[in-house]
């Protein structure tokens, strides 16, 4: 099959309605597996390339490039001849910097959000599944850690750990996990009062086995999207963290290395634009395939042939 | 055609059949279910009798059905009898139930899990909304396999194919690979009749079980619950409005009105004589249905009004 026919064919296979309309008995209609929804969605084709290209970058692309702190060169030289992407205001190759960057922020979205999506997952689900004095429990909690300043967590934790990016992926994971945890307490809640939950206790499956092989594949779709909502947040908030200097100096991120830009805005453009686009093409990239990956986790949406 | 012979024995399955030559023998029925009775919360303060002073009894390989209006308490009673309702301190349930030897009214969760899991099988009113619509159907009728027909990845397929034919389900490999909103409803229900039957229990309470399909396939489904528990030789109990879906495949009947059982006994004897009002009123509503001779005939007020009454005067 051609490109062009798979564009077709997910096409046609977005525009199927979640109807639940019957085929004959009998007849059973052929269908994609996730992956291959997943794969030929258009926005895929175009999105994961991107982000797989920004993680080669990052993480392979600082054995290429020079060190992010060497000094000595001009100072804020454009774009073009042996520095493609100029320099800094202390002469720093600044490609070399948004390399080095990538590493920090790829790191911190990522891990941010899957530590929250784990938590969330865990914490939502058996306050929504089985409620009461669980619910109740656990939903203080989560306002508790929700209600936490993170920046002068943030600040605190700095002063007396030291500031590196292991600390600034618990805190922001710390204090931004509830908001995934309610998405997924709402959606158990909804799910466990559904029919296939009883069918699976008349089965006589216990609450965690029904949590865990019911409940939680069921509440994934808004939790995918909220997760790749997470990475671009993470990134955003690590940026904020950076421009109060907490984060590894030697080696700044791209909202470090985006703030550092601003008293230079007027001479130096590109060292607002290139960290500045970084961050926003893997956001925008994310919350694309995250669109995608709910769509194609959906067993009702797009998966007749 | 296939039988459960094939299956391996485990010692549980031994242990059962002992039991059951045990009960054959002193005539002792596999459930048996008295005064029960089932207080449910209405609103904040008020509590519903939905179901007052139940006596039932199924023998094993018995076909036992339960007919009722909406609102008889005929789903609550096959609820309690299989643990599903609600867990709520307002939900009381009076009255004893034995199931096999146990007596389950006041038994912990895990007892129940344990009675649900090997000996009971439920089937329900809704296909699509009783199975879950991430889970491929095959991984769904595995869930109920015997643990030691589970073992081997090409000896559960076998399996789950074999129990999904049992069903009724001819393209079985291929259905197991689906997803619940790939098949028609009626193939949903044979997929969980083919849930309900993988576990070998001894005893299926479908509740409603066509409700939800139109009139062919209803027909076609029945058929298939009827064969596949005369080849299993399990107990079944019918819960449904429909009485003439009843009078087809039972041996014994309770007609419930009210939360009340207001008359029992074999089914084709009730139906040839029903002696309760009711009973009687309701027959001749079903046949005004059918048979173009007759007036459309509704249970008239009056006799709502005087059964009531005489429910009352029971429970007092």
């Amino acid at each position: 099959m051609t490109t062009t026919d798979d564009t077709i064919v997910a096409d046609a296979a977005q525009s199927t309605q979640p109807e639940h309309d019957s085929p004959a008995e009998g007849r059973v209609e052929s269908r994609l597996s996730t992956w291959k929804v997943f794969l030929r969605k258009p926005s895929t084709l175009i999105f994961l390339p991107l982000l797989l290209i920004f993680v080669l970058i990052s993480f392979v692309g600082p054995f290429f490039v020079g060190s992010p702190s060497a000094t000595g060169n001009p100072t804020l030289l454009p774009p073009g001849g042996a520095f493609p992407l100029g320099t800094d205001d202390l002469g720093r190759d600044y490609l070399a910097r948004v390399v080095h960057g990538g590493q920090i922020s790829l790191l911190v979205g990522f891990s941010v959000a899957l530590l929250c999506m784990t938590i969330g997952v865990v914490v939502g689900g058996l306050a929504g599944y089985y409620g009461g004095f669980m619910d109740t429990a656990l939903v203080k909690v989560a306002e508790f850690f929700q209600v936490l300043p993170g920046l002068i967590l943030a600040l605190v934790a700095a002063a007396l750990l030291g500031s590196n990016v292991f600390i600034i992926v618990a805190i922001l994971a710390i204090t931004m996990w509830p908001s995934c945890a309610r998405i997924v307490r709402a959606e158990a809640m909804r799910i466990s009062k559904l029919g296939y939950i009883e069918s699976a206790k008349a089965a006589g499956f216990g609450g965690i086995r029904i949590l865990w092989s019911d409940v939680v594949p069921n509440a994934m779709p808004p939790v995918l999207v909220a997760t790749s909502m997470t990475v671009g947040r993470a990134i955003l908030v690590e940026s904020g963290l950076a421009y109060l200097g907490i984060g590894d100096t030697s080696r700044p991120s791209w909202g470090a290395l985006l703030n550092s830009a601003q008293a230079y805005m007027q001479q130096a453009w590109w060292l607002a634009l290139f960290p500045g686009m970084c961050i926003f093409l893997v956001v925008l990239a994310v919350n694309m395939l995250g669109d995608g990956l709910n769509d194609a986790l959906n067993p009702t949406i797009g998966r007749v042939k | 055609m296939m039988s459960v012979a094939t299956n391996p024995r485990t010692a549980d399955r031994e242990s059962r059949e002992a039991q059951r030559e045990s009960r054959a023998a002193g005539r002792e029925p596999i459930l048996r279910v008295r005064n029960l009775k089932v207080q449910l919360p209405t609103g904040d303060r008020t509590e519903v009798e939905a179901v007052s002073d139940v006596s039932i009894a199924v023998h094993d390989g018995e076909r036992v059905g339960i007919v009722g209006e909406s609102g008889s308490g005929k789903s609550i009673t096959g609820r309690a009898i299989s643990g599903l309702l609600p867990t709520s301190p307002r939900v009381r349930v009076e009255g004893s139930i034995h199931f096999a030897g146990r007596e389950m009214n006041g038994a912990s969760t895990q007892e129940w899990d344990e009675v649900r899991a090997r000996r009971i099988g439920m089937i329900f009113q809704d296909p699509l909304t009783f199975l879950n619509p991430t889970m491929k159907v095959g991984a769904q009728v595995a869930e109920s396999l015997e643990p030691t027909s589970r073992r081997g990845r090409s000896a559960r397929i076998a399996e789950v194919a074999r129990f999904l034919r049992l069903a009724g389900l001819e393209d079985a490999e291929q259905v197991a690979m689906c997803f619940p909103h790939e098949l028609s409803g009626g193939m949903r229900q044979r997929v969980l009749i083919a849930i309900a039957i993988a576990k070998l229990p001894d005893l299926i309470i479908a509740d409603e079980p066509t409700t939800a399909l139109d009139a062919t396939v209803q027909a076609r489904v029945l058929r298939t619950l009827d064969d596949t528990v005369s080849q299993l030789g399990n107990s079944l109990i019918l819960i449904s409005h429909d009485i003439a879906v009843v009078a087809s495949m039972t041996d014994r009947i309770y007609v419930m009105y009210n939360g009340h059982v207001v008359e029992e006994g074999g089914t084709a004897e009730v139906l040839a004589r029903p002696r309760h009002r009711y009973t009687q009123a309701l027959l001749r509503s079903v046949r005004s249905l059918s048979d173009d001779h007759l007036d459309l005939y509704s249970i008239p007020w009056e006799l709502r009004r005087e059964l009531s009454k005489e429910v009352a005067s029971r429970a007092s």
